[in-house]
């Protein structure tokens, strides 16, 4: 049983131990690898205003479930709470929000809003980008082959013909696109 | 079969002299059994206020019935927990093992004599159920309900 | 007079209030990140590779 989602809605979410039923914090960043169309991991904020805005890191491996209404960890311990450690995993990092998306033949399709994943019983996977092409037209674009990414994000051309407006729509495409290549992988 | 709301507020007393050793305030679930393992009295007699599941003999609508007058000071960080009043299970919220939530828990129904949990009462629904998978100071975790289970047990 | 000061304190501490929210807001606010290296670092990595191989 899979399902797809924003990625921008993931911020916020608890994040809960399975051993001891604590919330130990909420999501801050939903980190990913564009070239590999992989989830990487969440930072986690406290919760509450005076709280800690970076508690920790919890890598991809240490999900145990992303769920409607939280995310699910084995116990405290899963949580890389380092400063060091963790400042390591989000260095060299780009914010999506805002990038530039351009087709390998140089069109540009508008400005990244947000990156759809599917939450499957693997884990989690980058499966499309969201696109915003201005005067509040959104395109989802499939995450084809993983994308390069230099000062702007290049998808293949063609990429625009596969997209759809709506993560409904979305859902149908990549099913289409499966069933065209014949497996599970985009 | 009895409901936590049933049970708290209850008299503990003796079996011979039904002696009052206190009420009924929070009791402690042991998650994996799923099963009353001590409770917090109110007012205790003595001044300790566990009292250890294992020396109840009946649980009727009237009253607890232990088989003697003994209640202890809390050991252990869970116990500690109780009485500090994060392990309430009124209200607390509800999660699947995968991260769904289900509500807050509105009652429990207990087997009198075991003391075992056999129904969960949440908003729009009763869950049967035999275990936890954890219960918390923020949540209570359990199993993904069936579909036929939820199905039946949906008002 | 009295009066304008007071109401210029309450509103002086109103608006550092605000700022104090709008600052413990901002500094929790997260994003969705990319964390392939930059350009920058693949440069890096480059020029490295390079200068390690020249000393063979």
């Amino acid at each position: 049983m899979t399902r797809i989602v924003r990625a921008g809605d993931l911020i916020g979410m608890p994040v809960v131990t399975l051993d001891e039923g604590r919330i130990v914090g909420e999501v801050r960043d939903v980190l990913f690898d564009p070239r590999r169309s992989s989830f990487v991991g969440f930072t986690l904020r406290g919760r509450g205003l005076l709280s800690s805005p970076l508690l920790g890191f919890l890598a991809e491996s240490e999900v145990a479930s992303t769920g409607k209404d939280a995310v699910m960890i084995a116990s405290d311990s899963a949580l890389m709470r380092d400063r060091d450690a963790v400042k390591q995993q989000v260095a060299d990092k780009r914010e999506a929000p805002g990038s530039e998306v351009v087709t390998a033949s140089g069109t540009a399709l508008g400005t990244i809003n947000d990156v759809v994943l599917e939450i499957g019983p693997a884990g989690l996977a980058v499966v499309g980008y969201c696109v915003d092409r201005g005067e509040g037209r959104e395109l989802i674009v499939p995450a084809l082959e993983g994308a390069e990414w230099d000062d702007a994000m290049i998808v293949p051309d063609g990429a625009e013909t596969a997209s759809a407006e709506g993560l409904v729509g979305f859902s149908r495409i990549l099913e289409q696109l499966r069933a065209a290549r014949g497996g599970v992988g985009l | 079969m009895i409901r936590l709301t049933q049970l708290v507020g209850q008299r503990v007393l003796t079996r011979e002299g039904s002696q009052l050793v206190g009420a009924v305030h929070r009791v402690l679930l042991d998650p994996g059994r799923g099963m009353i393992i001590a409770a917090q009295l109110q007012a205790p007699v003595g001044g300790h206020s566990i009292l250890d599941w294992a020396i109840v003999e009946s649980v009727g609508r009237d009253g607890v019935v232990v088989s003697e007058a003994r209640t202890r000071e809390p050991e252990g960080e869970r116990e500690q927990q109780l009485i500090d009043g994060r392990l309430e299970l009124f209200g607390k919220s509800v999660l699947t093992e995968d991260g769904t939530a289900l509500g807050e828990i509105e009652d429990i129904e207990l087997d009198e004599v075991s003391g075992r949990v056999v129904r969960l009462h949440l908003p729009g629904q009763v869950l049967p159920l035999g275990r936890f998978v954890a219960v918390g100071p923020d949540v209570v975790i359990i199993a993904a309900p069936t579909a036929s289970s939820a199905a039946a047990s949906a008002r | 007079m009295e009066l304008l000061f007071v109401l210029g304190l309450v509103a002086l501490i109103a608006l550092l209030a605000m700022g104090g929210l709008t600052f413990l807001r901002q500094r929790r606010m997260g994003t969705v990140l990319a964390v392939s290296p930059s350009r920058a670092a693949t440069r890096n990595r480059a020029t490295a590779g390079r200068a390690s191989s020249a000393h063979k």
